[in-house]
């Protein structure tokens, strides 16, 4: 907790949509109330509490832009790419360290993201970081199979929303081939069609059945992966430490 | 042959090539195309061994007329020999790539009939990938020596990174085993590389498109243990390598026994920790500023098995200890063990807005179980009663366990006033760096 936090007698909590402009939304409202809010998070996370007031943020994308443009211009591109990453993470005190963040920022300038021994900068920093390298690790681990009639599908379930970020990864990469990324942890289905990128929920849907001789690409993979190791070297310890199981449920390599 | 067998004999040659890299290019996906590539890399699994799988590490033959002793494809070992076609090859990388296996491609061959000949076929592979499916990933391949400069300059148009390699670290080591090879004949690739290269960095001043040429760079390897160099002529000949010829990494790779001559070492594990040594002292020449001949010197020529070489360099060189975190430059920062360029980074950018103490370098991350011997914070050690002491702080530096331990060792050492225990014995320091650990 910043020492800046005054609380008045009930806490607010700042209760939004789980958007980024929601959030963005409700840094607006909390900053014109003139009270330093106790909490911000996302309805689906709401919890009651004794002692707290709750604020319901009507997402507003003028107010939300009028906060982002500001906060660009104090912080920077790099720190508000940053600022987008630690939303996209799963820490529970992550709107909370964003506010925090851009209130410093808003006062320091950019001098605020060097901050480091600040906890709202640190822990801004670290929930991206730790977002960023689920992200390089997921941009590699994702197996996607062909289905019938030549589209792609894959699964997984990583610990951060990362959808918005491997989503414009692979259709820079596939540009011709529309696929569907299946998010099985939030149940989010990211589909690209070859031309526009969505996100939307997986409620009723059936993963399609793969094309016939999928399965010897598959064959031919495992048995490269099992060929490139050298056995004199062996180390399963490092192996297991660098692929971690809960990323290869859905795949073979590891069986 | 089944394609199976192809890709399961001609993986099983190219699996000892450490170069499994793909970071170093952009490439920009174009339309009707397939496939990019992103400057940080990427790895796609790890195999059983802990080494990183990004790219689909195949050679094209496995057939070649060299008797190179070291290597498993020699013309006098008794192995399983393929070959693929171009074609399939390409096809196979391809679905491969769409599924998001590999990054890239690396291609490395044997030679067979002649380095002109096996040099074509490896250029059709990737004429056909860039040009007839467009293909914008990452491509590694292999300069076959005694190929002519026309074919390299077009495989160089055509890849991301090229790489010869050097093998053995001495000359006459290369004699010895590899009497095909000469340095000449893999350091003539090497240079025409390297000029295309500059040349190409040139051009694009004067020319609005001038054609890429080689944009990852290129890289080498040396085989570690096979031959009685040492870790000095080896980084000694690293420096060389990135120094006069720009090389963006050198690969050691520790020797796998695969061949039966005379000269070579028998029944050896492979010498990880030597390998790992070495891949440290790389790290400090290529990032942190340090020369060879300050890790390592004529009469110790090989890197200590129980510390790393910057915490060698450091014992050695303690009257440039401490060092105030508040005020060092960068440049002496990333010389303080257990500090690293990124950490060095971060203090610069957070003693900006505030002094620093040793808490705040906790939060910062910083490894204070090997730093905490060499800094200081607002003039204080962390621990007040410590005092610079080689012994001590090669005790520390060497125990796995926590801080506690090490003072308690220290106690007792100082009471018995033994040394030699802590220093590991001649015996020990040869079978770490021979493997047989």
């Amino acid at each position: 907790m910043s020492d800046r936090t005054i609380l008045d007698e009930s806490g607010r909590v700042y209760v939004y949509d789980g958007s980024y402009y929601g959030l963005f939304t409700a840094v607006f409202d909390a900053v014109y109330s003139r009270r330093e809010p106790a909490d911000i998070v996302s309805a689906d996370r709401l919890q009651l509490t004794f002692n707290t007031r709750f604020i319901e943020v009507k997402t507003d994308p003028d107010k939300a832009r009028r906060v982002l443009t500001a906060a660009r211009r104090k912080l920077g591109g790099n720190a508000m790419k940053r600022i987008y990453r630690a939303f996209l993470s799963s820490g529970d005190d992550r709107e909370i360290s964003i506010y925090r963040y851009l209130m410093l920022g808003f006062r320091l300038g950019g001098g605020a993201n060097g901050f480091l021994t600040d906890p709202a900068v640190f822990r801004v920093s670290a929930l991206s970081q730790n977002v960023s390298r689920e992200t390089d690790k997921m941009m590699g681990f994702v197996r996607f199979s062909v289905m019938e009639g030549g589209a792609q599908y894959c699964r997984f379930s990583p610990e951060n929303n990362l959808l918005p970020l491997l989503l414009p990864h692979f259709a820079a990469r596939l540009s011709g081939i529309p696929f569907v990324m299946h998010d099985t942890r939030r149940g989010l289905l990211g589909i690209y069609d070859t031309k526009e990128r969505y996100i939307v929920s997986a409620e009723g849907f059936v993963p399609p059945e793969s094309a016939r001789g999928e399965e010897s690409f598959e064959k031919m993979w495992k048995l490269f992966y099992d060929t490139v190791g050298i056995k004199e070297r062996k180390n399963l310890k490092l192996m297991k430490q660098l692929m971690p199981a809960r990323y290869f449920r859905h795949y073979w390599e590891l069986s | 042959m089944e394609l199976q067998d192809k890709l399961r004999i001609l993986t099983e040659s190219a699996k000892f090539d450490a170069a499994c890299t793909s970071s170093g290019s952009n490439r920009k996906n174009i339309k009707g195309g397939i496939g990019a590539a992103a400057s940080a890399g990427c790895c796609h699994a790890f195999s059983s061994d802990g080494r990183c799988i990004s790219l689909l590490k195949v050679l094209y033959t496995n057939y070649c007329i060299n008797d190179c002793k070291y290597c498993l494809c020699r013309r006098s070992n008794d192995i399983e020999r393929a070959a693929f076609e171009p074609r399939e090859l390409a096809e196979l990388f391809l679905d491969f790539y769409r599924r998001n296996y590999v990054e890239g491609l690396f291609l490395s061959s044997g030679v067979i009939k002649s380095p002109d000949y096996t040099a074509e076929r490896l250029l059709e592979v990737l004429r056909i990938l860039r040009e007839e499916y467009f293909f914008c990933g990452y491509i590694h391949v292999k300069a076959i020596p005694g190929a002519s400069p026309e074919l390299v300059r077009a495989l160089g148009l055509l890849a991301d990174r090229m790489s010869v390699n050097i093998e053995l670290p001495s000359e006459n080591s290369l004699k010895l085993l590899a009497p095909q090879k000469s340095r000449e004949k893999v350091t003539k690739p090497m240079g025409q590389i390297r000029d295309g290269i500059i040349q190409r960095k040139n051009d694009i001043k004067h020319f609005r498109s001038t054609p890429r040429f080689v944009p990852a760079g290129q890289s080498t390897q040396m085989i570690i243990g096979a031959t009685p160099d040492t870790d000095y002529q080896i980084i000694r000949l690293s420096q060389a390598l990135y120094r006069t010829y720009g090389l963006k990494r050198v690969f050691y790779s520790a020797y796998v026994p695969v061949g039966s001559h005379p000269a070579l070492p028998k029944d050896i594990k492979p010498p990880l920790l030597r390998e790992h040594r070495l891949y440290q002292a790389d790290w400090l020449l290529r990032f942190y500023g340090f020369t060879a001949e300050e890790i390592l010197s004529e009469e110790n020529s090989h890197l200590d098995p129980l510390l790393d070489p910057k915490a060698f360099w450091a014992l050695n060189h303690l009257e440039l200890f401490p060092v105030e975190i508040n005020t060092a430059p960068y440049e002496m920062l990333v010389r303080v063990p257990g500090i690293g360029v990124l950490c060095a980074k971060r203090i610069i950018a957070a003693r900006r807005m505030a002094k620093l103490t040793f808490d705040d370098l906790k939060r910062l991350r910083v490894q204070l179980k090997t730093s905490v011997y060499f800094i200081t914070c607002g003039g204080k050690y962390m621990f007040p009663t410590f005092k610079m002491d080689y012994p001590f702080i090669y005790g520390g530096l060497t125990a796995s366990s926590s801080m506690m331990p090490v003072i308690l060792q220290h106690q007792q050492l100082t009471m018995e006033d033994d040394l030699d225990s802590l220093t590991p014995a001649a015996e020990e320091r040869v079978k770490c760096l021979t493997g047989q650990f």
